[in-house]
């Protein structure tokens, strides 16, 4: 850029500005001082939480697939031919499949907030 | 700790005890380097000093947030950053600026200017650019910084920080073959 290449020709990078003497040496100190005694940790639940979602993140997706294929193959497999039993077993089948799918929730420790945070990771 | 290393440093920051040594070290690397990015954009020392440990008491406050998702310095120039531009608006709100075109004339009597005249028409210059102008402009013209870095820092795309320097520059170089004459 033309502007550019003549303002740097001029002025070049040059920094203006300069601090008090010892500014920087004892600037820390000065800091350190005046922080509040509570001292806020950096978000461990949350980091433990997320290395816990990344290693399980594949283990849950399988077993999510699962239970939703049992539950099918269980839905299928008691489902008759007779229309008001299926609809009447749908809702039996629904529930067993909602069943499977909180059992592999609990067992993998997963909240609803946690298989919400890694839906929407993704 | 002799080398600083980013990944030991936030894990010290996660551990009960260790939090301080840990700030301690944070600050020790960073002060210098924001205080130089605020200083650009705000001009005076005693603003920047004021916003420099602004910005590092946030930081410590908000520990809790920062899950280490980004660089500790891209997350630190971002509070430094926004501080910065916050201490221009309310000072743009109590209606002080540069509106008359004096801070050229103040800066050559500030004990924290060596510039010469033309740089003090820089600054004048640059004080006239909207404060994002302003942001990406000394980022980039004072500090080299990378357009890939300032878009993470700023939440902006690449193109728009691209598109906003070269407008700043145009401006900036008018203004200065205007109100400058060797």
């Amino acid at each position: 850029m033309k502007e550019e290449e003549l303002l740097l020709g001029k002025f070049g990078r040059e920094n203006p500005f300069r601090v008090p003497d010892n500014y920087f040496d004892s600037f820390a100190q000065h800091i350190m001082d005046t922080l509040p005694s509570e001292t806020p940790c950096m978000s461990v639940e949350a980091e433990r939480q997320s290395i816990f979602l990344r290693l399980f993140k594949p283990l849950s997706v399988a077993a999510c697939a699962c239970a939703v294929l049992l539950g099918g193959i269980a839905f299928m497999y008691d489902s008759k031919d007779n229309g008001e039993e299926r609809f009447a077993s749908y809702g039996s089948q629904y529930n067993n499949a909602d069943y499977a799918v909180d059992q592999m929730a609990d067992y993998a420790m997963l909240s609803n907030e946690d298989m919400y945070s890694y839906l929407l990771d993704e | 700790m002799a080398k600083y290393d980013e990944k030991t440093i936030v894990s010290m920051l996660s551990e009960p005890g260790n939090e301080r040594r840990a700030f301690r070290i944070i600050v020790d690397r960073y002060s210098e380097p924001l205080y130089w990015k605020i200083r650009h954009l705000v001009v005076e020392h005693d603003d920047a000093n004021d916003i420099l440990q602004n910005t590092f008491l946030k930081a410590w406050q908000a520990l809790g947030a920062f899950h280490a998702k980004s660089k500790l310095s891209t997350w630190l120039y971002r509070i430094a950053i926004n501080e910065s531009l916050d201490f221009l608006r309310r000072a743009k709100n109590r209606g002080i600026s540069d509106a008359d075109g004096k801070m050229a004339a103040h800066l050559m009597a500030d004990d924290y200017f060596d510039g010469d005249r033309a740089q003090a028409i820089l600054q004048e210059a640059i004080a006239k650019l909207p404060d994002v102008q302003r942001t990406v402009f000394t980022l980039r013209y004072y500090d080299d910084m990378k357009y890939s870095e300032m878009s993470r820092i700023l939440n902006t795309t690449e193109g728009a920080l691209k598109a906003s320097y070269h407008i700043a520059v145009k401006k900036i170089s008018e203004y200065v073959l205007n109100h400058y004459t060797e």
